[in-house]
């Protein structure tokens, strides 16, 4: 009893102290407002991107850091640990943190299916019983993958007079209105031009679009992507059945996985993510950083949550963690979304670094109150979780280089520099983090690709180490521009490698997109 | 996670407990039994492999590098036993170490049996012969390796057998996973690694699998059976100078009787070697039998490739062992044949104890299984019923046999194969360790590991407080000017009629240097012991101008110090 109130009383404490750590009222974070056409920002400017230092935040590292100075002190004058040693010992620990996480979700995975529904389920769905899908694809500068996206979602088997399309456009993306036109897509399709407001990212045009969404169910499909013709379908299936699910997510596959070698080893990544990590992490009950992909939402949950941030630059991360926060499910459909994966170095690093600064814009926003965080995700372990899956990333991006550097220069120099910070256990510990964790993680990608059946990629997901050096490059350039360019939304370009007309008739043949009954007859 | 403990939990059979309550009172006994003839640490080796793992620890440079050059898992495995001081003395740690593994291999053997049989009774008889083996259940209960490469070597059959039969991916990497672990238990583990690589191939090709799927399966397979070779490799490129150091032994061999190779470049010669171990270790008539009982396997199996696969896995020690000695990398004595009288490295024969079980029991078991299959079909007649008499009677005789081996190895002979190994501790070594339990004060014990375990094992001094091979740097300082360091020197009498390399012997044997610094306290046939003179060490220290409180061999206060730095107080 006695500690209890002590307990309560020092909470409290901390908490008058130290403002920044918790949300000072009891409502008020999930507040929304939908009438806001300056910035369609629909949340709470707490939970948004908007400020990417908040002074909370600054406090919150402030904080942060004069901890850390404090153990490292604690360390060199109680423990007489020198502070170098005592920050590689912190380091090494970790990694091992982080690569424990990643096992225990990855074992986890094992056990957890998609959800699955057989052709039978499917085919006895009635075209009256199903409600009204709106599908919204935002474009910009993407002329070339327009003919594409018709196709794709003209082949998508649902009755056309419950599907509502739109596709956002840019006003002064000429090009793309014009493609567009000269595609002479189905009379459902909408094309919705977007008001000359900023930020102009994908995340406001999907809030700008929802306003005029008339759907009960939502999918954000990006503009290459080719998703199984019966996913919504399938998606509508589960929501009925699990009605504590707000967002599901279909796996991603890349239709142009063996272009280059750049391609396979994304694809490698994302077989690993989609098919042993995310799995775990839904299993576990822990958040989610969903990728943008063909994700499906109930109207209501969106309507809820207040939509997507306008100012985070992965607003799919950020959802993610948001759905969480809220108490929603997120879970995933045994069904497939094809895309294409960044094949050239520029785009690719383009591309990545957007997804890590969005990371870091999205750790920003969440910790802003951390013990509010807390609170929300449902206890310290899903806020470690948290840290360990969003920041954690980026950190270990960056650490690995350092550490590679380090690695470098002490078998060239064979400095005693160097290996003054790892004695005896740190030694054992990184180098069995080293080792073993990128062994690991290096076999999980070969696992993945070849659960997917792509046994040719195998072999080249060797090569990961390589592959995570580019990450870490691509997170340093992050790092830059969320400094200097918070906002900026560095497009991905497409190779439109699908835009001939023999390259559609192949894309039909390999992956089955075939139109189905669904096709307007106007058309 | 605990629903999927259970799960698993479940799946375990009432066979498979009662072969794990089998296992562990037929090890109890064992200890017992072993523990009354005073054999529990009776090999040099037993020795050593208590003392890798304690050095992990307690060591004057306690840490990975003290692995050594011998395949390394029994050493990591046993080290948190090792740490309690009753059980390193006792041996026991082995046995604590070894018990679960000793019960896997059981299992493994029950269901590999069963894959290829269907019969639960011959799969219980193939973990029974392997379980009454005498020498099985000895150096399951002593801190030997054999146990541990077994349980790992039928982990890579069974699962092997299982990935042949399912095409389960987890099948295929579990048994590279056992590879890896087998390889990491006895360097007869490598040869896992081409064989089952050629299997999966065979198999493959069978099956005509497209040439991506192949490659994908092999790579996946290879890089889990690799990690134990490539630990073999890098850890003796870093710790030894060479990738290849581990077949020769490293530093530890350097010192031991290695030097009679009676079968090197003789294959029929080292054929009649092996099979000589072979019946000592396997029993005579179970091996004609079970050898007998192969060919017979072979032409009533219907899944003849599982069964070859399964039965080659289970072979293969007895192939790689045989090439060894074959190219002179080991060495094996029977006292029936030259050098006469002594027994070395025999026990190598006793893995392919699972090929040497398996044939006859999974004869047995087919021969039931199409006696079931009659009866299935309702055709069991007083011809059918006879038939059965041959199989029972040969289920009996095996069994008969098994136990009569025990017996005699057990109760009438008392391990008389263990006693007269040439690697037995003798009281030469006792004698010395004796003398330093009593008469140690402080200060370095330079020493050559090889040979010399036992004394490290029975002196109750911290092992910190030797100076061997392993320790690298400090070793190659001290054998250079062993007065500044060492206050005790152990050194191999030279006149001692067994072949040894002596490194410390042949620098230091005949030198009026190094007797005028050290006075001889103790020998005997095997060994001198060595102590340093004080007052000799003070007299160097004023001629060199050394400051005497920075001499290790002289102050009790120094117990480690810096190789590269140490100048013994003289100002620059």
């Amino acid at each position: 009893m006695g500690s209890k109130i002590i307990k309560r009383y020092l909470k409290l404490a901390v908490k008058k102290t130290f403002h920044f750590l918790d949300y000072p009222g009891r409502v008020g974070l999930e507040k929304v407002n939908f009438d806001n056409s300056r910035d369609y920002l629909f949340i709470s400017r707490d939970l948004s991107a908007k400020r990417t230092l908040s002074k909370e935040t600054i406090s919150l590292i402030i904080f942060s850091t004069l901890l850390i100075l404090g153990l490292l002190f604690f360390s060199k004058e109680v423990l007489s640990l020198p502070v170098l040693i005592a920050v590689s010992g912190l380091l090494a620990t970790f990694y091992l943190v982080f690569m424990v996480f990643k096992l225990v979700a990855v074992s986890f995975s094992f056990s957890r299916q998609p959800i699955y529904f057989r052709r039978k389920e499917i085919s006895s769905l009635e075209d009256k019983d199903l409600p009204v899908y709106t599908i919204l694809i935002p474009l910009l500068r993407e002329s070339e993958v327009m003919p594409q996206t018709i196709e794709a979602l003209a082949a998508i088997d649902y009755p056309v007079d419950k599907l509502d399309i739109i596709i956002t456009l840019e006003e002064d993306d000429i090009e793309t209105i014009n493609a567009f036109i000269k595609a002479n897509p189905p009379k459902h399709f909408k094309a919705l031009i977007l008001p000359n407001v900023s930020p102009k990212t994908k995340p406001k045009a999907l809030n700008v679009a929802f306003l005029q969404a008339r759907g009960e169910f939502l999918v954000v499909y990006d503009a290459e992507i080719i998703p199984d013709p019966d996913q919504l379908k399938k998606a509508y299936l589960a929501f009925r059945r699990y009605p504590k699910i707000g967002c599901l997510q279909p796996r991603l596959d890349h239709y142009n996985s063996e272009q280059n070698i750049l391609t396979r080893l994304f694809n490698a990544e994302f077989s690993f993510y989609y098919d042993l990590f995310l799995p775990g992490l839904q299993k576990l009950n822990f958040p989610i950083p969903l990728s943008g992909h063909s994700t499906h939402f109930r109207r209501s949950v969106l309507e809820k949550i207040g939509a997507w941030d306008p100012y985070n630059v992965t607003e799919d991360c950020d959802i993610g963690i948001r759905l969480h926060r809220f108490g929603y499910k997120v879970d995933v459909i045994d069904s497939v979304s094809k895309e294409e994966a960044a094949s050239h170095f520029t785009a690719w690093i383009r591309q990545r670094s957007r997804w890590m600064k969005g990371f870091i814009q999205t750790s920003l926003v969440h910790l802003r109150y951390p013990l509010h965080l807390k609170k929300e995700l449902g206890g310290w372990i899903n806020f470690l979780a948290f840290c360990l899956t969003v920041p954690g990333t980026v950190l270990i991006n960056v650490l690995n280089v350092f550490y590679w550097f380090l690695l470098i220069g002490w078998v060239t120099t064979q400095s005693n520099l160097i290996q003054d910070f790892f004695p005896g256990p740190i030694l054992y510990l990184s180098v069995f983090t080293f080792v073993v964790g990128n062994f690991i993680f290096v076999y999980l990608n070969l696992i993945g690709v070849f659960k997917r059946g792509r046994f040719a990629l195998v072999k080249y997901c060797l090569l990961s180490p390589f592959y995570w050096l580019l990450l870490a490059f691509a997170t340093f350039r992050a790092l830059f521009q969320v400094v200097f360019r918070p906002f900026q939304w560095e497009k991905t370009t497409h190779e439109g490698l699908v835009t001939t007309k023999e390259s559609l008739i192949k894309l039909k043949e390999d992956y089955a997109v075939r139109p189905k009954k669904a096709v307007n007859q106007n058309f | 996670m605990l629903l999927d403990l259970r799960r698993r939990l479940t799946k375990i059979s009432k066979i498979e407990l009662g072969i794990s309550a089998l296992t562990i009172s037929l090890t109890g006994f064992m200890v017992w039994r072993v523990s009354q003839l005073g054999l529990m640490k009776a090999l040099t080796d037993q020795n050593a492999h208590l003392n890798f793992s304690k050095q992990l620890f307690d060591s004057l440079t306690p840490g990975i590098s003290q692995l050594g050059f011998w395949p390394p898992l029994l050493h990591i495995l046993m080290s948190p036993f090792v740490l309690f001081d009753s059980l390193y003395k006792s041996g026991l740690a082995g046995f604590f170490t070894l018990l679960p593994f000793l019960i896997l291999g059981a299992v493994f053997l029950y269901r590999t049996c069963l894959i290829l049989t269907k019969s639960k009774l011959s799969g219980f008889l193939s973990a029974l012969l392997f379980l009454l083996n005498p020498y099985v259940l000895y150096y399951g209960v002593t801190p030997m390796m054999e146990v541990l490469f077994m349980a790992n070597l039928f982990g890579v059959a069974y699962f092997m057998a299982l990935w042949l039969q399912r095409e389960k991916l987890s099948s295929l990497l579990l048994s590279g996973i056992f590879i890896t672990l087998a390889s990491l238990s006895r360097f007869e583990g490598l040869i896992l690694i081409p064989l089952v690589g050629l299997i999966i191939l065979i198999h493959f090709v069978k099956q005509r699998k497209s040439y991506s799927e192949v490659e994908a399966s092999l790579i996946l397979f290879g890089l889990l059976a690799a990690v134990g070779l490539s630990f073999i490799l890098i850890y003796s490129w870093i710790f030894g100078g060479s990738p290849t150091i581990f077949a020769s032994g490293g530093w530890w061999l350097k010192g031991s009787a290695e030097e009679i190779y009676p079968t090197k470049h003789n294959l029929f010669k080292t054929l009649e070697y092996l099979l000589y171990a072979s019946f000592y270790m396997l029993g005579k008539p179970l091996v004609i039998t079970s050898l007998i009982s192969f060919l017979f396997l072979m032409f009533v199996s219907k899944n003849k490739f599982l069964t070859l696969s399964t039965l080659a896995i289970l072979f293969s020690p007895f192939l790689f062992v045989w090439l060894a000695n074959f190219t002179g990398s080991v060495s094996m004595f029977v006292p029936e044949l030259p050098p006469f009288g002594f027994f070395h490295n025999d026990r190598h024969t006793l893995s392919w104890i699972g090929f040497v079980v398996m044939a006859p029991t999974a004869l047995i078991g087919l021969a039931l299984q199409k006696f079931g299959d009659l009866k299935n079909k309702k055709v069991i007649n007083i011809v059918n019923f006879l038939s059965l008499i041959p199989v029972i009677f040969f289920t009996v005789t095996l069994g008969a046999l098994n136990l009569h081996q025990f017996y005699s190895v057990v109760f009438l002979e008392k391990f008389e194969v263990i006693k007269l190994n040439i690697n037995v501790p003798t009281q030469d070594h006792f004698e010395v360790a004796r003398y330093l339990e009593q008469n140690y004060d402080f200060g370095k014990i330079l020493l050559s590991r090889a040979n010399n375990d036992p004394i490290l094992a029975e002196a109750n001094l911290p092992l910190s407080a030797y100076i061997y091979e392993g320790n690298y740097r400090f070793y190659q300082q001290v054998l250079d000017r062993p007065w500044l360091f060492s206050r005790w020197v152990i050194m191999e009498n030279p006149s001692d009629q067994v072949k040894l390399t002596k490194p410390i012997a042949e620098k230091w044997a005949n030198s009026d240097t190094f007797n005028h610094y050290y006075t001889l306290v103790l020998e005997n046939k095997k060994e001198r012991l060595y102590k340093i003179k004080e007052d000799h060490i003070e007299q160097l220290a004023r001629e060199k101008n050394y400051d005497l409180s920075q001499i290790p061999s002289f102050n009790s206060q120094i117990t480690s110090w810096d190789p590269q730095k140490i100048n013994f107080g003289v100002r620059d």
